[in-house]
């Protein structure tokens, strides 16, 4: 029977080279920086947000980034609500800025947790961040998408059919969102990318459900709000 | 204590990452009261979410009896589980083996108490207890949370698998399965005699059922079995 305890001696005998944490050194931003400078780093110069994340000073930008999020995803939300006119022009914009918000921070627990497992030594506040961040490149490419989806808007008359279309530009956003959050975390130190694949899974789940709770966001409907609970799954089957 | 309160967010990120554990195992320093506070309060989080959809009474006592469950099923294999660890060549003293399931369970309490929200975001959809598809929402709940806590079970114990790694090197894995095990067969026969968790919705809200502490689990999987082939 091996009677020996673990000891200081046994530490550096069973120590493991940690991998120390770099980030490509990138130009940090001015205190004061404009909001095309913070649309240019997220589009161009990641690296440039993740040093800040790194440094924990990214909360000197979180307003303009929220703010970039929820102007470009109610610039989108209009063009969602303008297919069907009339309440939805302001209802829709809401919903979707407030859904993906409450999503955001529904999920925002597991993701500390997640990302604490992957290896990433991340505080909440730098994770919180690097979340904005994304949101905020979300919502850009969002509102990149607008025109697109504008002129679908005038030529779809189905709720499904414009549904998909609209589907589509999430998925397509959301891949470069989510991308954006996964190399974030990869660079400050998450190594097992098995464990933000999983949390992606569940962000996803939670904002499609998100959508149906606060249905309708596209099609019209007597209430603001449904009166019958769905899954998303039921309600999408129910829609075709 | 008030230290340790202050220190928890740090606490939580060096329980998820094996490396840091291991200063942990070798200089205690207060952390099992750490872990004894994330069980606490992880558990009753996770717990209360498990009870409120059969009545906020029943939350009040799922959040006792959770972190009651995981603390008396750490507590009542330590003995056992400290000893097959040194006949399994492991350089870990009683202390250091009961602080290793300590910490897989605070893990797997953070864990838990972190899927809190989307728990709560799952019973905004589920249908009241006092509906007429309560059966179907109790179905659902239950396989959701079954889900919730085998993964979060899952990933806890790979965390504690890759700590035993680097302290006891190739016998981790049999170390881990014999833990494992002892943690079930005690964890198993406790959840019996602490039940209900998620409260039937035919029986009225208890803190324990009557008598709990008549029969056991596997008494009762047994005779499910037997039945079942007759």
């Amino acid at each position: 029977m091996n009677t020996e305890h673990l000891t200081d001696t046994d530490e550096q005998e069973l120590a493991t080279d940690q991998p120390e944490l770099v980030v490509q050194e990138a130009p940090a931003l001015p205190k004061q920086a404009k909001i095309m400078q913070l649309v240019d780093a997220l589009l161009k110069t990641p690296q440039t947000l993740y040093g800040h994340v790194q440094r924990n000073d990214l909360h000197a930008y979180l307003v303009k980034l929220f703010l970039i999020f929820a102007v470009c995803i109610s610039a989108y939300g209009l063009i969602v609500g303008s297919f069907s006119g009339q309440m939805q022009w302001f209802a829709a914009p809401l919903k979707i800025f407030l859904g993906t918000c409450l999503a955001a921070l529904l999920c925002f627990p597991s993701l500390y947790i997640l990302s604490a497992l992957s290896g990433a030594d991340l505080r909440p506040a730098q994770l919180f961040g690097l979340l904005c961040s994304s949101l905020a490149l979300l919502g850009i490419l969002l509102s990149g998408f607008a025109p697109v989806a504008f002129i679908f808007t005038f030529s779809i008359n189905t709720v499904s059919f414009m549904g998909s279309i609209h589907l589509l530009i999430w998925g397509i956003s959301l891949y470069f969102c989510l991308g954006h959050l996964a190399n974030g975390l990869a660079t400050l130190g998450s190594g097992n990318k098995l464990m933000i694949k999983i949390w992606t899974m569940i962000f996803l789940i939670t904002l499609l459900q998100m959508s149906t709770t606060l249905r309708p966001i596209l099609g019209t409907s007597d209430t603001l709000l449904p009166t019958e609970k769905k899954f998303f799954l039921t309600h999408w089957l129910d829609s075709l | 204590m008030k230290r340790q309160i202050s220190q928890i967010e740090p606490n939580i990120r060096q329980l998820c990452q094996a490396q840091e554990l291991r200063d942990w195992l070798r200089s205690d320093s207060g952390k099992s009261l750490v872990c004894l506070l994330l069980i606490l309060g992880g558990g009753a989080i996770y717990g209360a979410s498990l009870g409120i959809w059969r009545a906020p009474l029943q939350a009040v006592f799922v959040a006792i009896k959770l972190p009651l469950l995981l603390l008396l099923t750490a507590l009542g294999t330590a003995l056992i589980n400290g000893m097959l660890a040194q006949l399994l060549n492991a350089p870990m003293n009683f202390r250091q083996s009961l602080l290793a399931v300590l910490m897989s369970f605070a893990l797997l309490a953070v864990l838990l108490a972190s899927f809190t929200p989307l728990i709560g975001f799952l019973l905004f959809h589920l249908p009241p207890m006092a509906s007429s598809s309560q059966k179907d929402a109790h179905r659902i709940f239950l396989l959701a949370n079954v889900a919730v806590i085998g993964f979060s079970g899952v990933l806890a114990n790979f965390q504690l698998y890759k700590l035993l790694q680097q302290i006891c090197g190739t016998s981790a894995g049999r170390i881990l399965l014999v833990w494992l095990s002892m943690n079930l067969f005690l964890g198993a026969q406790l959840s019996w005699n602490l039940r209900p968790f998620f409260g039937t919705p035919s029986l009225p809200v208890t803190f324990l059922r009557e008598d709990p502490f008549n029969g056991s689990f596997y008494e009762t999987v047994f005779n499910l079995a037997k039945r079942s082939l007759q």
